[in-house]
């Protein structure tokens, strides 16, 4: 009864015919591994793993936020190469998905893989695209005709994309709970400065009431609805809180044209509804962890009508 | 009643199957353990075949045989144990994960690759899952090479399509995570 010989090779030995592993067997060891493991590492190892790394049943979600991390943020990111491999990278994901990805979460891909990923992927449900210079309406209107099902969507930082886009989505989503529009602080944007380009950081929108038009007029089963650093007036914050009058959680930080009074009056209908309020005083610490902000221009701020409660 | 991977004695007082590893070795197991094996379950459904036949398991060791039985006996226990109540499922659930972190941790390499491809070859879904698991958390941080040794498999590709499929995969995550 004693296998331990240390046989590898011959038929009889321990080390039974890997070759045999069935696909499925094969699959369910790569689904272990994240997707960097197998890019990096399985992929690489022989010619049927590079086939079973591609398999259709490993490729339902495409995730990399978590590489990126919440706080910092590299301007080796903002370079025209590294969008082109971040294109790269969900283009060939889709492919491997086979119509079956339904979540997408990265940072700095462009138009290009988002066109492609809008024709093939009608399953799509989850779509976060933060910090995508270079999406723009153009794929942004072919999501909202192809990807219907789409439930959660997060477009921050994406200067390129204006309110029309919001209202094709709205209007061609009915599943669409979660919208996070969030804007860079402009404020403080010390923290940015240095990595994100200047001419980017200076097209920030301006016009925070037609986006919220646009949402108030699209989404009217939106339940989640973040609008950090908007400029939107009381006008546009009543539009919103009329149009969406399941809303559950919206997030304010940062809206520094509203006041307490605005808020409590705009969203007087609204039952259960839970409001990050822009807090006057938000040093980039609170937002992240990082250098304080200047004391000197809120003090500023505190004397004007703005903070009137 | 858990006799670890011997046969158990015939008096169980109900129908037992006798399974036979590639070596010869015979191991009776109650029926409904044996039942845990779709390969064997599939072996009975076919029409004509008696219970008393030895079922021919030629690609399973004994070792991995034994091994085999003493946890889909454990687990047939677990799931008697279960039924309605939520604590007493819960505490089932419990203990089958026990029952598997426990076995995964005994094995080499070599252990859990043989009883991989028993799992398969019987055909036994949660063993070959748990299973799985245990071996994708032991190549994940692998280089590519060990994950080669560990499977034993030969590298078919030529030095060009090696850095050909470098280059279009592999820098695919470089510079992403940040500095």
């Amino acid at each position: 009864m004693d296998n331990n010989e240390g046989e590898e090779e011959s038929d009889s030995g321990p080390g039974p015919d890997w070759a045999e592993l069935t696909q499925e067997c094969l699959t369910n060891v790569l689904s272990r591994l994240t997707l960097e493991h197998r890019w990096r590492g399985a992929m690489l190892v022989c010619k049927p793993w590079l086939q079973a790394c591609m398999d259709a049943s490993l490729h339902s979600a495409f995730d990399i936020e978590p590489h990126f991390g919440s706080a910092f943020e590299s301007s080796r990111w903002w370079t025209p190469e590294f969008e082109r491999k971040i294109d790269s990278m969900l283009q060939s994901i889709v492919v491997w998905s086979d119509g079956f990805l339904s979540e997408i979460r990265t940072r700095h891909c462009s138009d290009r893989s988002l066109l492609f990923a809008a024709e093939r992927c009608p399953n799509l449900q989850v779509l976060s695209i933060k910090n995508c210079p270079n999406v723009t309406d153009r794929s942004m209107a072919k999501i909202a005709s192809r990807c219907t099902n789409l439930r959660e969507l997060d477009v921050s930082y994406c200067y390129e994309i204006s309110h029309e886009s919001l209202v094709l989505i709205g209007k061609n989503c009915p599943n669409l709970r979660v919208l996070k529009r969030n804007l860079m602080n402009w404020l403080d944007p010390s923290e940015h400065v240095g990595v994100v380009p200047n001419e980017y950081l200076n097209a920030c929108p301006q016009d925070g009431d037609s986006e919220a038009a646009s949402i108030g007029s699209s989404m009217p089963y939106l339940e989640q609805l973040e609008i950090q650093f908007s400029k939107l007036s009381v006008r546009g914050l009543t539009l919103i809180c009329e149009g969406c009058p399941n809303l559950k959680y919206l997030d304010l930080s940062g809206c520094m044209t509203l006041t307490s009074r605005d808020i409590a009056n705009a969203s007087l209908g609204l039952k259960d509804l839970e409001i990050k309020k822009p807090n006057f005083y938000i040093p980039s610490t609170v937002f992240h962890m990082e250098r304080y902000g200047h004391w000197s221009l809120y003090d500023e701020r505190f004397q004007t009508d703005v903070f009137r409660i | 009643m858990a006799n670890n991977g011997e046969n158990p004695s015939p008096d169980v007082g109900g129908k037992t199957v006798k399974l036979k590893a590639d070596d010869g070795e015979i191991f009776e197991v109650e029926e409904a353990v044996a039942m845990e094996l779709q390969t064997v379950k599939s072996f009975f459904d076919d029409d004509g075949v008696s219970y008393d036949t030895v079922v021919p398991l030629l690609n399973v060791s004994s070792t991995a045989l034994a091994k085999v039985i003493q946890y889909c006996r454990r687990a047939v226990e677990l799931r008697a144990k279960s039924g309605d109540d939520e604590g007493a499922n819960e505490k089932a659930r419990e203990e089958r994960e026990g029952l598997e972190a426990e076995l995964v941790r005994e094995e080499s390499d070599e252990g859990i690759k043989e009883l991989i491809l028993a799992a398969n070859y019987l055909n036994i879904k949660d063993m070959l899952s748990f299973l799985c698991r245990a071996v994708g958390d032991r190549i994940k941080n692998k280089s590519v090479e060990y994950v080669r040794r560990f499977f034993v498999l030969e590298n078919d590709f030529s030095p060009e399509e090696e850095e050909r499929t470098r280059n279009e995969v592999a820098w695919a995550f470089e510079g992403v995570d940040a500095d």
